[in-house]
């Protein structure tokens, strides 16, 4: 990369912070948070995909205190604006992923280290946010290969907590939030009986990554739970909502704690669900499972977004009729049931674009968040397209989330929150070589870097011992 | 035996004191019985044996034993007589598979035995064996007498004995013992708890040892007694002398399998002992009919065919996969398909309810082609032949025991049941003698001095509970009750119409005059006599709606009777209309077809033709039902050419594949006549892909982690041909790969090398001749898999331990072969012959050589150890798997020679590995290690061209090279590199088409082929499921079409417990 900077001194310093990475190991890998833009920046050079708009080649984009000021091309760069030359690369936006537990979880066999999941079924006032890790190793790896924001979200229950969306740079959790109380997780009971998943679904379905002590008895065939028990916990969920909604109704926001007159913690936790500020995030795969939580939501009046979306295509015109946006994904998955076309994950999202269903990907992960543009790439492949594919991971959540009028495309206004490639991000060889969030120049070291750089010196120097 | 019989029928034939029942040990209570049992059953039509049939016959049974059948009986006046007019008479049938729960043998018992739990072929099935009275009449009522027992558990389980069906703890039930012994691959808990072995492989590789011991226990022992001053003594061990008979084919084994692949795996098993087998089967065998046939072993076959799926929409059909749909279909005829193949066998109960439904079902085996005479002979002649007693059994012939089975019917026929069996001439009623059918008009006179009267009674409806009408004054009187107990009948009525206040209650008996006679009883009358006199038939006005019973004749006048006993149908000398009022019933065939159990409901002409259907394989969607297109030469033109051999690279070149084998990679091929081409322009070509570590396609377990050295385990004993991941991975471009072991254990099981040829068998899956691999595993996983063992820590809980098994199980196998050495030059009578270890064998092999060890490893300092150990043991690593830090020592493991297959971008899954990188294999590449990528999963499999791509992004590997850590490399490190992973002139025709860069995101895989045969092809694909949705559809059309025709459920007619499952 060939970046002619009139701030030298900046060079200077990023030059020495990579020296730096090398020589002292004992340091923490987690880099260092990025400092607020301390002026304009202008890319010239490259071809801008703004994503909502046809790319720009050889374009400029300038930004300003966080901010996009100007995209386009043959712009005025105005005096003291640093420039970065940038020819025959592209910029994107930050790539967005939907389906995280980044922060909450850093190695996930060791529950200690594990914070996406509370006992109990009904966890609606847990909040991710403010037990995301900012020093989770994890959070550069993601950044690394593209990706500024994510939706983190805590799981298992039956309403398991409130997501956050983070920005993936920040010295605390309050500068990781882009949005505190993102919605409220809800998994939707399965109406497939164990029986059924064994008969159809995968009886070695992937999951762990190295067979360790698998169950090595056959699988059996179990019995169908009742259907009355699943009722049950959809009423579970029902009934949370219906008392919630007495509840805020009763007692109006904006109570302090002086005010005495303990609240109900679990009831205040769905108040900006209930009060349509947030939406609901219902993990939901199957057909019937889908179209159940979805009639539900819309009855109580709640805004459903539908997460993972398995069988979303079987029931691609009603979410489209009903304006359900679905968070789909993984796309690389198996196909559930044994007698579903092989390629009926890579497929989905095409089918949904069709059906004109709002929709974004996810990778639903969270040590390979980085996958997420080959989850894209993958649905492009099958159906989607590129431009549908890059939007799916940029704007598509943006908007989902109600973020748009700040992420998901290069577009005047928007927050500053970009990345720099040697080319197509969906590609798995392209390398992304710089990336700004909100204005500020992140680091795109990981302890994957690290550990690289370190280990590389160990062979080098075997190298040069053998050539003596 | 054989010989005797004649004499021994003549024998009997003059004299009364031969008993077939054996005197008993027990002091005889009371008075001692000694009048000759002679019976003459007359007028039935006597199925001889199955195509043989006597019409008004007589059997004549002395003591037990037949003496005569014919027309033309001479009946001793001291014979009883039964008259089984309108009867049909078969021999007793006997059930080959009826299984008897033993108790778990007791920890101390092991004494003298063999030290697994599971393996107790001594065991004496006839040791306290009981059929409990009720079971024993369940089965009599289906028409059996005999049954064969054995143990329901364990892997050799013990002896299989022939029974007559007396029930009870009767100590004459036995009628031979160790007739086999049986077995199965029994895993995991039940007889023996949890221990070794809890996979299907290791149950085989159990099975396999086991067979081994026995034949070195007899070689050493006839060494010891050989040379008893000079030899230790050998162990003793009672269960490896019960195997004798089985290692001297005096008695067969007789195998339990759950699935065909489990049959076929055990055949192979037995490949390399002579041994003779009998298959308890699991009603699969259809699906794999001409290997199943290959094996030439009989089979016992059920009948529980498999429920009606349901479909609907509420219960979400689209859950229902075209294979229940099939199986569903198509399994009633596995009898039919296997009698067509060739294949003997017998028919059991077994998996069924209850022995009631064995008749609907095996009904239905007959509606879907079988015909009825296999049928009996499956359950009369083929097993008497089997078990060797011919002689006495399976036949309705003089001299043969007195086993009987009388229907009121056909047997198997609807509507039909067994009305009693004979056991060595003993007769066992099924039901309680009918009651006379009293329905009718009927005249009932109260003879009361001052006032008699005259009331109208009908009876009618049902036979067993008719309904009561009665008139007087010609009114018919509400609220009347009718019961009867046998020939007890009682009337209760309202005493008003005959001026009574409270209730007038009738009670009478039948008479053998056919009238009724007793006392009615009211407020007003005591014990007034009455008589009813039968007036005649119900008025036609007066029948109602029919019952189950009646509406089958109706069904059966429409069709002309069709003939189910070859040679026999429908000339049963069965009269119409008999008395007893049971002989309308009983007078034609019924024509009916279907409404078997519960599992066909829906009448067999809905499967017309069904029987000559080729079976996909594996059933189910996505199963062939041809051979893959094989074109006897495939030329693909323009294409790039990823040729991963030194060619790189090639544009715009040709690939021409001939004969199954890679002959040019140029530019300008010609095609020769009959050269299938294709217009590669745009498109690029690779080797096949390979991975190196798939757990894909194993059934029954893929960690035999019950003990931390199971290197006698083999994962080819349990390839899954069937999994549909096969399917679904040659739709990703690959070909072939490693199966392995899990990594619960320090020394895990023998790898299977498979190409993925989809719709053949295990066996033809497996590459031949591929170089023997191992799985072993080090870290986390081997230390926590003990962890949750529920006896206790089991060795190792540190990677000090790990070390440790490692080396110690190493000394073992140096030691082993020494042994073995010693034995090749030793003189006999000073050392007893070594006990071939199939785990030391295996150890040895790697000490050798000759086997490459794959190891499941993370971190840098278990890597270097167990490069340390190998290098003390003198050998060679040959490659670790997932190896995440391999990049941390990468320079030792070029040393060393090892190569390594890891994960692209795996961490963090666990805490080993933390540092996981996605640099790593580029690294170790740099360094000189041969790298390859896998999957370890069904799904990442999918995608292997994707995961070549990171090594270009993560490490700047230049594209050729990357791909070749999903080609060339890991066919390296199988030792296959001469025959695949890369297209150059002589390997093997294993390659893919693609739609674009193989690395590239936006690339599908467009073809797939291997040896020069297409196994996947994304068109053909589209065909598929649209041939899949048609089959579908009509087999759901099938059911709902006969559910929503209006058809009743259908009754079931035997005790009411016919259906299977």
């Amino acid at each position: 990369m060939n970046f002619s900077t009139c701030n030298k001194t900046l060079t200077l310093i990023l030059m020495l912070s990579s020296i730096a990475t090398v020589t002292s190991m004992a340091l923490s890998s987690d880099p260092v948070p990025a400092p607020e833009q301390s002026g304009p920046i202008a890319i010239v050079g490259a071809t801008i995909h703004p994503v909502d708009r046809a790319p720009i080649e050889d374009g400029i984009i300038i930004f300003d205190r966080g901010q996009i000021t100007h995209v386009g091309f043959k712009i005025q760069i105005p005096a003291g604006c640093e420039v970065i030359d940038a020819s025959g690369k592209h910029v994107y936006p930050g790539l967005i992923a939907s389906a995280t537990s980044l922060g909450l979880i850093e190695i996930s066999s060791i529950q200690a280290t594990n914070d996406q999941r509370e006992a109990g079924n009904l966890n609606p006032n847990a909040r991710a946010v403010s037990s995301v890790n900012p020093d989770s190793e994890h959070i550069p790896v993601a950044r690394a290969n593209g990706i500024a924001l994510a939706a983190t979200r805590p799981s298992g229950g039956l309403i398991s907590g409130q997501s956050a969306l983070l920005r993936l740079d920040g010295w605390s959790w309050e500068d990781l939030a882009v949005t505190q109380n993102l919605g409220v997780e809800i998994q939707w009971p399965s109406m497939e009986g164990r029986r059924r998943f064994f008969e159809d679904e995968d009886a070695h379905a992937e999951g762990h990554h190295d067979h360790a002590g698998t169950p090595t008895v056959e699988p059996r065939a179990e019995d169908n739970p009742r259907d009355a028990s699943r009722r049950a916990r959809v009423d579970e969920i029902r009934d949370l909502f219906v008392q919630a909604k007495i509840y805020c109704k009763s007692r109006p926001a904006g109570w302090k704690v002086s005010d005495g007159n303990a609240p109900d913690l679990l009831l205040e936790g769905l108040r900006a669900a209930v009060d349509r500020t947030c939406p609901v995030f219902i993990h939901a795969e199957g057909a019937r499972e889908i179209r159940a939580a979805v009639e539900w939501a819309l009855g109580a009046e709640l805004r459903p977004v539908i997460v993972g979306g398995r069988d979303a295509p079987q029931v691609a015109s009603f979410l489209a009729e009903r304006n359900v946006p679905v968070i789909y994904g993984p796309v690389h998955r198996l196909p559930a049931k044994r007698d579903a076309a092989y390629d009926e994950p890579f497929t989905a999202p095409a089918a949904l674009a069709r059906a004109g269903v709002e929709f974004c990907i996810g990778s639903f992960d969270t040590s390979n968040v980085r996958n997420l543009p080959y989850h894209a790439a993958t649905a492009a492949a099958y159906g989607l397209g590129a431009d549908k594919a890059l939007e799916a991971i940029t704007l598509a959540p943006a908007r989902i989330f109600g973020v748009a009028d700040r992420y998901g495309s290069l577009t005047r206004g928007k927050s500053a929150t970009m990345i720099i490639t040697n080319g197509d991000p969906l590609e798995i060889p392209t390398q992304v070589e710089a990336m700004w969030i909100d204005g500020r120049r992140v680091d795109l070291t990981s302890r994957h870097t690290k550990l690289r750089d370190k280990y590389a010196e160990k062979i080098r120097r075997q190298a040069e011992r053998r050539a003596f | 035996m054989t010989r005797g019989i004649h004499l021994f029928a003549l024998f009997v034939a003059t004299c009364w004191t031969v008993q077939d029942l054996p005197a008993q040990t027990e002091p005889r209570k009371g008075i001692e019985r000694r009048v000759p049992e002679v019976h003459a059953i007359i007028g039935a039509a006597v199925i001889t044996e199955p195509g043989e049939i006597i019409q008004s016959a007589t059997i004549l049974i002395e003591d037990g034993i037949i003496t005569d059948v014919g027309t033309d009986v001479q009946i001793p006046a001291h014979a009883r007589v039964w008259d089984r007019s309108d009867h049909v008479i078969t021999a007793g049938f006997i059930d080959m598979d009826y299984r008897v729960e033993i108790k778990t043998p007791e920890e101390n018992s092991q004494a003298g035995r063999n030290w697994n739990s599971k393996v107790h072929p001594e065991h004496d099935t006839a040791e306290g064996f009981v059929i409990d009275s009720d079971t024993a009449s369940r089965f009599r009522k289906a028409g059996f007498t005999n049954v064969l027992a054995s143990p329901e558990q364990g892997i050799f389980s013990g002896s299989v004995i022939f029974t007559r069906l007396i029930g009870g703890s009767d100590r004459r039930a036995l009628i031979e013992d160790d007739v086999a012994i049986s077995g199965g691959l029994q895993a995991g808990r039940g007889w023996g708890g949890g221990g070794y072995p809890s996979s299907r492989m290791g149950a085989i590789a159990l099975f396999r040892q086991t067979l081994i011991d026995a034949n070195w226990y007899r070689e050493a022992w006839n060494s010891y007694r050989a040379h008893p001053d000079h030899l230790q003594r050998p162990e003793s061990n009672i269960s490896l002398e019960a195997l004798f008979p089985v290692i001297d084919r005096k008695v067969p084994l007789a195998l339990r399998t759950r699935d065909v692949l489990e049959m076929l795996a055990i055949d192979k098993a037995l490949e390399e002992f002579q041994v003779d087998t009998w298959y308890y089967g699991n009603g699969q065998e259809y699906m794999w009919l001409d290997e199943v046939a290959s094996i030439g072993s009989p089979i016992i076959l059920p009948v529980n065919f498999p429920e009606t799926p349901t479909v609907d929409g509420a219960s979400g059909d689209a859950g229902v996969t075209l294979g229940t749909l099939e199986k569903w279909a198509h399994a009633p005829e596995n009898p039919e398909r296997l009698r067509r193949a060739g294949v003997p066998f017998t028919l059991t109960t077994r998996g069924l309810d209850s022995p009631s439904s064995f008749a609907g079902n095996v009904r239905n085996a007959i509606e879907r082609g079988l015909p009825s005479d296999f049928a009996l002979a499956a359950v009369t002649t083929e097993p008497a032949r089997l078990l060797g007693v011919e002689d006495r059994f399976g036949r309705v012939a003089v001299g043969k025991t007195a086993m009987l089975a009388v229907f009121d019917g056909s047997p198997f026929e609807k509507g039909k049941n067994c009305v009693e069996v004979w056991i060595d001439g003993i007769r066992h009623q099924n039901r309680p003698d009918p009651d006379s059918d009293i329905r009718g008009t009927w005249q009932l006179t109260v003879n009361q001095p001052d006032k008699p009267f005259e009331i109208n009674v009908v009876l009618s409806g049902s036979e067993k509970s008719p309904r009561l009408t009665v008139n007087f004054n010609d009114e018919t009187i509400q609220r009347s009750r009718f019961n009867r107990q046998g020939n007890e009948i009682g009337i209760t009525l309202p005493g008003e119409p005959f001026g009574d206040d409270g209730f007038v209650r009738f009670g009478g008996t039948i008479g053998s005059d056919g009238q009724i006679r007793g006392t009615v009883t009211s407020p007003s009358l005591i014990a007034a006599p009455f008589v009813a006199i039968r007036t005649g038939d119900v008025p036609e006005n007066q029948q109602e709606a029919a019952t189950d019973e009646q509406d089958d004749d109706a069904e059966a006048s429409d069709e002309p009777p069709r003939a189910a006993w070859r040679g026999g149908g429908g000339r049963r000398g069965v009269r119409p209309g008999a008395p007893g009022g049971r002989g309308n019933r009983a007078a034609a065939f019924s024509g009916r077809r279907g409404g078997g159990g519960k599992g066909n409901s829906i009448s067999a002409d809905k499967f017309e033709g069904f029987i000559d259907r080729e079976i996909a394989r594996p059933m189910g969607a996505f199963g062939s039902v041809s051979q893959p297109f094989s074109p006897p030469s495939v030329l693909i033109t323009d294409a790039t050419i990823w040729t991963c051999g030194p060619g790189g690279i090639l544009e715009q070149a040709d690939l021409l594949v001939m004969a199954g084998k890679v002959v040019e990679v140029g530019k300008n091929l010609t095609a020769t006549k009959g050269t299938h081409v294709i217009d590669g322009s745009g498109l690029h070509v690779t080797p096949g892909l390979i991975d190196p570590h798939s757990h894909t396609a194993i059934r029954g377990g893929v960690n035999e982690g019950t003990q931390s050295v199971t290197a006698e385990v083999r994962i080819g004993d349990s390839v899954d041909s069937e999994d549909i991941n096969i399917y679904r991975q040659l739709a990703g471009g690959v070909t072939a790969a490693q199966l392995l072991h899990g990594s619960a254990n320090p020394i895990g099981g023998q790898s299977a090398i498979v190409k993925w040829r989809w719709g053949f068998t295990p066996e033809q899956m497996k590459i031949k001749n591929a170089p023997p691999m191992i799985k072993f595993a080090l870290g986390e996983n081997v230390k926590r898999s003990s962890r949750s063992s529920s006896s206790g820590a089991r060795y190792p809980q540190s990677r000090m331990g790990v070390e440790q098994i490692i080396r110690d199980a190493f000394h073992a196998a140096n030691q082993y072969r020494e042994m073995w050495n010693r034995w090749d030059s030793a003189d006999r009578s000073t050392m007893l012959p070594p006990r071939r270890d199939l785990e030391l064998d295996t150890l040895v092999e790697i000490l050798d050589g000759t086997r490459l060890v794959h190891c499941h490893s993370y971190r840098q300092d278990e890597i270097l150890m167990l490069i340390r150990v190998a290098e003390d043991f003198d050998f060679t690593i040959g490659t670790f798997q997932h190896i995440l830090e391999g990049y941390k020592v990468a320079p030792e493991m070029a040393r060393h020679g090892v190569s390594g297959s890891t994960f692209s971008d795996w961490w963090a899954y666990k805490f080993e590995v933390y540092d996981a990188i996605p640099y790593n294999g580029a690294l170790m590449r740099k360094a000189g290690v041969n790298v390859s990528f896998n999957s370890d999963s069904s799904e990442l499999a999918r995608r292997l061209n994707l995961e070549a791509a990171k090594a270009v992004k993560y490490g700047d590997v230049p594209p050729a090279e990357a791909l070749k850590f999903v080609t060339l490399n890991p066919a390296y490190q199988l030792r296959l590199d001469d025959r695949i992973g890369s297209l150059e002139p002589g390997k093997d025709g294993d390659f893919v088409i693609w739609s674009g860069d193989p690395l590239s995101g936006y690339t599908m895989c467009l073809q797939t082929w291997i040896d020069g045969q297409r196994f996947f092809d994304r068109n053909e694909d589209r065909m598929m499921r649209e041939r899949d949705k048609e089959r579908r559809e009509s087999l759901i059309s099938i059911i709902l079409d006969s559910q929503l025709s209006g058809a009743r459920e259908p009754k079931s007619e035997e005790s009411g417990e016919e259906g299977s499952r």
